[in-house]
């Protein structure tokens, strides 16, 4: 039962990065790569890792996505100016190099997987224990304190950077 | 097996609850707004006018739908269910009462999902609306709409993080995520011998805080600029008729009712009866309607009273007052706790 | 065994089903009778003059930067806020509590620095 729900949301997933790539509006791409994070979420959930599977959809679903949405329509990006750009049958031109790229992904995401012990039953309860919240925030403020406080100068310095967009765009407006 | 029937009946029950409560929400909109403005009111479907939701319902129904032309017709379509849906899944985690019964050792409590990130869940999914009304705005090729969906956007994002903010402080305090547990964890001492320990004695300013975010988030009077009908036209809506246009008023009734829940479980104990610790579930049911419906009716007084806002004097509201406050408040809250 | 997750999906498909039933049922119930005017953009009466699809101002975009860098801000404070009560029970909650308001400092100076650059004022 795990697995077979476990293969439709990878299935989706798939589906809905597809989608993204070819599809012609650019905003059903957002909602494509929306479905694609909802499915991805729920796989969290499946393995036990609900503060990703929220963390997921307030941040990427949420805040991110908004963005994309308003810089879609910022730039006034319609159906024409992708229109000439057929990505379906660009990808099926190339088929080869699709092929290539895809396979060395699969490749690495099942090495990587091997790597930290497969999907074992042993792995999963691994990864079950670092689950909780607790544990999280343990290995947060603990092990990783320095990688989450530079966080917040990251965190800073891309605050700086919008403003300096933002600014520059109303002087060449007022131009 | 049979947990899973309980269960499903359980949700059905919710689910058809929510609905009903926003039919009536409708009706209690006009009928209070009616009496402010010194009228009466609907008054003709039914006894008192009790049957207009209904009525209502069904004449979306049998209306003529307008999609405009163009290639937006898909997103038009989706936008209003896009809407929707995030409003009613939010109230999954709203704990309405405590355990109803017990079944093979398995407690059926009184909410759909009892999840231990409750408290975040509900902002997360409650956020997705905002999708529904961005691209309602863009795809009714419109200008108007247009407007109205993007300001509607802003400004939810915007209050949306003193929200978050807010509610942190109140789940540092109850040191826990589970709305369920927040809810209990009010109940289990009193202050000064004789007030409940509810968050709203505790926390005033974030109580005062988020009540008026919760206003800004579900796109309420005084800050409606997603309709804002002297300006807009209808906002996001203007375009849309028959149940299209019902989803939106539907969604905008939920997440009402779910801000107003979610409320009552953060700051006045949920479902508990002060002084009376052992309430039957069906009385802590009880108690859980009345707080939640004391604050249906604020934001329907306070639509009918205050006028709108300048939206550059929302923003400002949102980013120079309520996001400072709220970290301040989240400060002292974790200050207090580590001393 | 039904984990609370069960009830999640199964609203899940009844919010769904309830939406997708009413947009198809008043679909094939409500009446048709289209004409140029009636799917032309409502614009008070006027024919539009324009595309509908202005472009926006920018400051929807710093809206949603900003919006973006405090829900990551948001983020942190929810392991911090969830776990605070452990930390403090286990004895270092002061010295957790000194790592996150760092952390918020440096957020809040943030805030102060779009405050200044008038990136906060809506009219300029």
């Amino acid at each position: 039962m795990e697995q077979l729900v476990f293969y439709s949301l990878g299935l989706g997933a798939v589906i809905g990065a597809l989608g993204v790539v070819t599809a012609k509006n650019p905003i059903l791409s957002v909602l494509s790569l929306l479905w694609t994070f909802f499915c991805l979420a729920c796989v969290y959930l499946l393995i036990g890792f609900e503060f990703l599977a929220v963390a997921q959809i307030l941040v990427y679903a949420g805040a991110i996505m908004v963005l994309f949405l308003f810089v879609i329509m910022l730039l006034n990006l319609g159906t024409s100016e992708a229109a000439d750009f057929d990505t379906a049958r660009a990808m099926g031109r190339r088929l080869p190099l699709v092929l290539l790229v895809g396979c060395t992904l699969a490749a690495l995401s099942i090495l990587a997987a091997q790597q930290v012990g497969g999907t074992s039953d042993e792995a999963r309860a691994d990864l079950r224990s670092v689950g909780s919240l607790t544990d999280l925030a343990q290995v947060m403020f603990g092990t990783y304190l320095l990688a989450f406080e530079a966080a917040s100068i990251l965190l800073l310095a891309g605050t700086v950077a919008v403003v300096m967009l933002a600014k520059r765009e109303r002087r060449k407006n007022a131009a | 097996m049979t947990v899973l029937l309980a269960t499903l009946l359980k949700v059905l029950v919710i689910f058809g609850c929510l609905i009903s409560a926003a039919g009536i929400s409708t009706l209690a909109e006009r009928k209070i707004s009616a009496w402010i403005q010194l009228r009466r009111g609907p008054n003709r479907v039914g006894p008192f006018g009790l049957l207009q939701p209904l009525a209502d319902g069904i004449k979306f129904m049998f209306k003529e739908e307008f999609v405009p032309p163009g290639k937006s017709r898909f997103l038009f379509i989706l936008a209003p269910a896009l809407a929707a849906v995030p409003a009613m899944m939010s109230v999954a985690v709203i704990p309405f009462t405590g355990r109803i019964a017990e079944i093979d050792g398995t407690p059926i409590l009184g909410s759909v999902a009892d999840l231990d990130m409750g408290a975040i869940f509900i902002m997360a999914v409650s956020g997705l609306g905002v999708y529904g009304i961005i691209l309602g705005g863009w795809a009714s090729n419109s200008k108007y709409p247009l407007l109205g969906g993007l300001r509607a956007a802003a400004q939810m994002i915007s209050y949306e993080l003193s929200m978050i903010l807010i509610i942190l402080a109140i789940v540092a305090m109850s040191g826990t995520l589970n709305l369920r547990e927040i809810a209990d964890a009010q109940n289990d001492h009193t202050l000064l011998g004789f007030l409940p320990a509810w968050n709203v004695f505790l926390q005033p300013l974030a109580f005062v805080l988020f009540v008026i975010c919760t206003f800004a988030e579900t796109n309420r009077h005084p800050f409606d600029f997603a309709e804002c009908e002297s300006e807009l036209v209808g906002g996001f809506h203007t375009e849309y008729s028959s149940m299209k246009f019902a989803l939106f008023f539907i969604g905008e009734y939920c997440a009402m009712i779910v801000m107003a829940c979610l409320t009552t479980t953060l700051f006045l104990g949920g479902a508990s009866v002060p002084f009376w610790a052992e309430a039957p579930w069906f009385i802590g049911l009880g108690s859980f309607v009345f707080k939640a419906a004391a604050f249906m009716f604020l934001f329907i007084w306070v639509r009918w009273s205050l006028p709108r806002f300048r939206y550059d004097q929302l923003m400002a509201l949102g980013w120079k007052v309520f996001l400072p406050l709220a970290i301040t408040n989240i400060f002292i809250t974790g200050l207090v706790l580590a001393l | 065994m039904p984990t609370p997750y069960t009830a999640l999906f199964i609203l899940l498909g009844i919010v769904v089903g309830f939406v997708v039933l009413v947009t198809v049922a008043s679909n094939l119930l409500g009446r048709k009778r289209q004409n140029a005017e009636k799917d032309s953009p409502y614009e008070c009466g006027m024919d539009s003059e324009s595309p509908a699809r202005v472009r926006i101002s920018i400051h929807f975009y710093l809206v949603a930067v900003l919006f973006i860098l405090f829900d990551v801000e948001a983020l942190f404070l929810i392991l911090w806020a969830g776990s605070a009560e452990a930390f403090n029970a286990a004895g270092h909650g002061a010295l957790v509590f000194a790592e996150v308001s760092a952390f918020v400092a440096v957020l809040a100076l943030a805030l102060a620095y779009v405050w200044r650059k008038g990136g906060l004022e809506w009219d300029r």
